[in-house]
């Protein structure tokens, strides 16, 4: 009875051993997650001194929330410093031989709400978490059918030549008619075997030189066509400069068109 | 339940502890099934950019698919060049290796040479020069101009690289130093993938080879004999050195070498302007249990960005005792100002 008693006080010890005993493979797993989640903000450090690769790791965070907020509110008037983020950042610790990475994050929500300057950051619904609808299928329309040959002689028409454009300026044209995001997905599909085209889901960072951005609403509404420009951005109808956080709430879209 | 049935339950878990932590240290290592690499910043063009990206994807999760399989890799369908064909799989036969991070997120680095660089790439292995025991590296990429992968290499320590290119006078300057620490990268690595091909092509024909021994010579003081270890210098000719590394590298399973402390300096004579000091700290180690540690100084050639050469090598043993108790004086330490110089 006695001995009983001990081996089920050892289980649930075991049981509360604290999560350090966690797998490695687990923990990787949690990070790469994170890392991807646009819920979240993070930054990471390796050190052979704990201390330091935490210090090194805050620092990033800081600096990655700053430059965050900098998007969103389109200028870089407010600065994070560990004071904000020890409010809301958790961490992750992982060995890598002799040395430890540090692996360090807080929900966008938690820091927007940590700080009152901050009440002026509008989050998508992503970066909140919420369950967001999802995307109607592509439905690309079936082919006419061609027309059956007939012996009735066809009149001449003489047809005035239009001047031609290139291939990237009538995609350009074409994309900035969208009006929904169901028409510029019939775009994207009648090009997108083009090796002079491509593209993908715009995930928020840098955006390369020549890049075109797609930002659409949640009904699908197209919001805004914008062309990067060497360190500028404009819109790419009216060639009208204008900010990327200005679209900054919406989801988008990246395309690279050239003409060879 | 009492007290005593407490204290013994506090007591098991205590112990327990320990073990469990032990347990986690003795984790054989596992990688992530993917990997995704992303270029955060740079001013590459947006095509190279994503050939970047993709390339670099398709060769982390190749490592990662591979190291779980202990299997060889299969590189084909990755957009590289022969020599990174070559020496990724000469790499692979040293250890094989993993991207410890299933998303990977590094800057494109332009190098003064042209191309691009990406660098603290997290790899873990078990390392044979550890005696098998995990150990974490960081690895760099090269890549042409269209994103083709040119180059993988080990890189140095990040703790090391920082302060020389925080030392950077300007992004030019930067660029050269980023270009340097790559070639003193491909030259650590290519000890470790035993590529003799690199050795023959790096150094110049002409290249002063100088590696010192430490010897014990007695020393008559005041009719006291005594024992002091001394260093002896000897010249080597290029085709004698590359003639040693050669049966070195057939008699030797793995050959691991380590840089650290690493200073870079442009050489001080105005003749000289391309010609730059390398000089660092190398831990060399190999299968037959062969380990030391040495001064390394490299005058590094960039006249030709094509044909970038070593002149001049010295190693120097940092330790004159086996206990590692009396160290090599810094006043004897070869540095860019002992290098003379060269009639061009």
């Amino acid at each position: 009875m006695c001995n009983k008693k001990i081996i089920s006080l050892a289980f649930v010890c075991m049981a509360l051993l604290p999560a350090h005993a966690q797998k490695r493979a687990e923990l990787n797993r949690q990070m790469t997650e994170i890392k991807q989640s646009p819920m979240y903000l993070w930054a990471e450090a390796t050190n052979e001194d704990i201390d330091k690769a935490f210090a090194e790791a805050q620092n990033g965070l800081n600096e990655a929330a700053t430059g965050w907020i900098a998007i969103k509110l389109g200028s870089a008037q407010v600065k994070i410093e560990s004071k904000d983020t020890d409010k809301c950042a958790n961490w992750m610790n992982t060995r890598r031989g002799n040395s430890m990475r540090t692996f360090i994050f807080c929900k966008k929500t938690d820091l927007v709400s940590s700080k009152a300057i901050l009440s002026k950051v509008t989050l998508t619904a992503e970066e909140r978490g919420e369950k967001v609808a999802e995307e109607p299928e592509i439905v690309i329309p079936p082919l006419p059918e061609a027309p059956k040959p007939t012996d009735t002689p066809v009149a001449t028409v003489v047809v005035k030549e239009t001047p031609k454009i290139g291939f990237s300026q009538q995609v350009v044209q074409d994309v900035v008619a969208a009006k929904d995001m169901y028409r510029m997905k019939e775009v994207f599909a009648d090009y997108k075997w083009d090796p002079r085209f491509e593209y993908g889901r715009y995930e928020g960072g840098l955006v390369p030189d020549e890049c075109y951005l797609l930002f659409y609403d949640g009904g699908g509404k197209i919001k805004g066509v914008l062309h990067k420009v060497g360190t500028k951005v404009e819109e790419a109808s009216t060639k009208t400069a204008t900010s990327l956080s200005s679209y900054a709430v919406w989801r988008g879209y990246w395309f690279t068109v050239t003409d060879r | 339940m009492n007290l005593k049935h407490i204290f013994m339950g506090v007591t098991l878990s205590a112990v327990m502890l320990p073990v469990s932590l032990l347990a986690e240290e003795k984790e054989p290592l596992v990688a992530e099934p993917a990997v995704k690499f992303i270029v955060r910043g740079g001013d590459a063009p947006a095509a190279t950019i994503r050939a970047v990206a993709a390339n670099t994807t398709a060769l982390l999760t190749e490592f990662n698919k591979a190291f779980n399989e202990n299997r060889t890799l299969n590189l084909s369908g990755i957009a590289m060049s022969d020599e990174a064909f070559e020496g990724i799989n000469s790499l692979w036969e040293y250890a094989h290796f993993f991207c410890d991070d299933g998303y990977v997120q590094q800057p494109l680095v332009n190098l003064a040479a042209g191309g691009y660089t990406v660098r603290q790439i997290p790899i873990m292995l078990n390392d044979p020069a550890l005696s098998g025991e995990d150990a974490f590296k960081e690895g760099s990429l090269t890549y042409d101009a269209q994103g083709r992968i040119a180059r993988f290499n080990f890189m140095l320590p990040t703790t090391t690289t920082a302060g020389v290119l925080e030392r950077a006078k300007d992004v030019t300057d930067e660029s050269r130093r980023l270009e340097i620490l790559s070639y003193v990268e491909h030259l650590r690595t290519a000890y470790c993938e035993k590529d003799i091909d690199f050795l023959e092509q790096v150094y110049s024909d002409d290249a002063l080879i100088i590696t010192g021994t430490v010897i014990k010579q007695k020393k008559d003081d005041n009719s006291v004999i005594k024992i002091e270890p001394k260093v002896k210098y000897t010249q080597y000719t290029k085709r004698q050195y590359i003639d040693d590394q050669k049966k070195k590298f057939a008699a030797n399973k793995w050959i691991n070498v380590d840089y650290s402390n690493i200073t870079i300096k442009r050489h001080p004579a105005l003749s000289m302007q391309d010609f730059y000091c390398v000089q660092l700290v190398q831990d060399y180690a190999n299968a037959l249990g062969y380990k030391d540690q040495g001064y390394l100084f490299l005058l590094w050639d960039f006249r030709d960005p094509d044909q970038v050469q070593i002149h001049v090598r010295t190693w120097q043993p940092k330790w004159l005792d086996d206990n590692h108790t009396q160290e090599l004086p810094k006043e004897e330490i070869y540095s860019y100002k002992d290098v003379p110089a060269i009639d061009l």
